[in-house]
């Protein structure tokens, strides 16, 4: 039931930063309005945040990581569910690095 | 929506007590940060002494799109004074987000029902934290049953739900070849900034209109 000092900085400045946004786009749009160019671009922020996770723990990984991603990708799209995408993801890469 | 949330809840708690977190520090973070994405993020490299500067900056970048959707929202809810507004904007998340802002689509017209929508994830949200937490002590070497690679999994089934034209792949590429090459260039997790600073700047650049930033995942807040 301990916490670490550091990790309470951390996550400080994590809730921080996270209300700021939830806030901060409210607030803002009783002042100016955002350009559609900027708006257009913090809708890819998530997901280039995301394929930025996802390449190099992939590259590290190697072919079980190809292949896991590949198949947590299809299983996602086929599903639309978290819990059936990660299980077959883990499960592939389980799986392969017996084999590979 | 409800079970979605518990699930991916579920699966926080569980990881986040893999990765060390106290009960404590895992309860305090939902209650505060309160955003799954970002913080399954900075699980990730939650390993003491903690990369602080870098794991607030994905953060910020994860959550910046949080902005929007309390952009999007201003018009609905500047009705009620601020000082109820801005304390309820703590628990404004994607899925409760979209759920309301769909129902104002088809004529809610309720302030109510946008925070109800969003509590309602929150509500489904922390007691599954506390389960998964607790569940977790019973996995045993996480790399032995590839659970290792579980975060990768949840990364990339999260960027596959958020698919939407095939235009999305220029950024998402652009972003991926740059935190490749940050990755083998730059110490530490700073290919995550590199990266989704290089995705913004492609969709800036390049990016078409009219396209809503939809929910991250079904679940997540």
């Amino acid at each position: 039931m301990t916490i670490h000092p550091s990790a309470m900085l951390a996550i400080a400045l994590m809730a921080v930063v996270t209300y700021a946004c939830r806030a901060g786009g409210y607030w803002l749009m009783g002042r100016v309005t955002m350009s559609p160019r900027v708006e257009i671009g913090l809708s890819y922020l998530p997901g280039a945040v995301l394929v930025s996770l996802v390449a190099p723990a992939m590259a590290e990984e190697g072919i079980p990581g190809v292949c896991a991603v590949a198949v947590t990708a299809i299983a996602m799209r086929k599903t639309n569910n978290l819990l059936i995408a990660m299980v077959t993801g883990i499960g592939t890469v389980w799986l392969v690095r017996q084999i590979v | 929506m409800g079970i979605g949330v518990a699930v991916y809840g579920l699966v926080f708690g569980l990881l986040a007590r893999q990765m060390g977190l106290s009960f404590a520090e895992n309860l305090l973070m939902n209650l505060v940060v309160f955003a799954g994405a970002a913080q399954t993020a900075s699980l990730d490299s939650w390993s003491y002494p903690l990369p602080i500067l870098s794991i607030v900056a994905t953060t910020l970048l994860i959550n910046l799109r949080l902005i929007l959707l309390g952009a999007a929202a201003r018009p609905w809810l500047h009705h009620l004074p601020g000082r109820k507004v801005y304390p309820m904007l703590h628990v404004m998340a994607d899925e409760g987000w979209a759920v309301a802002m769909n129902a104002r689509r088809r004529g809610e017209r309720d302030i109510g029902f946008f925070f109800g929508a969003n509590l309602f994830v929150a509500v489904c949200w922390l007691p599954s934290i506390v389960v998964g937490h607790l569940v977790g002590g019973g996995v045993g070497d996480p790399a032995a049953v590839g659970l290792d690679f579980a975060f990768t999994t949840i990364f990339a089934a999260t960027l596959f739900s958020g698919y939407r034209t095939r235009f999305d792949l220029l950024p998402w590429g652009a972003a991926g070849g740059a935190a490749l090459l940050a990755w083998w260039l730059l110490p530490g997790t700073w290919y995550v900034l590199v990266g989704g600073i290089t995705g913004f700047a492609v969709g800036f650049t390049f990016g078409k209109p009219a396209l809503a930033p939809g929910p991250m995942i079904d679940g997540a807040p």
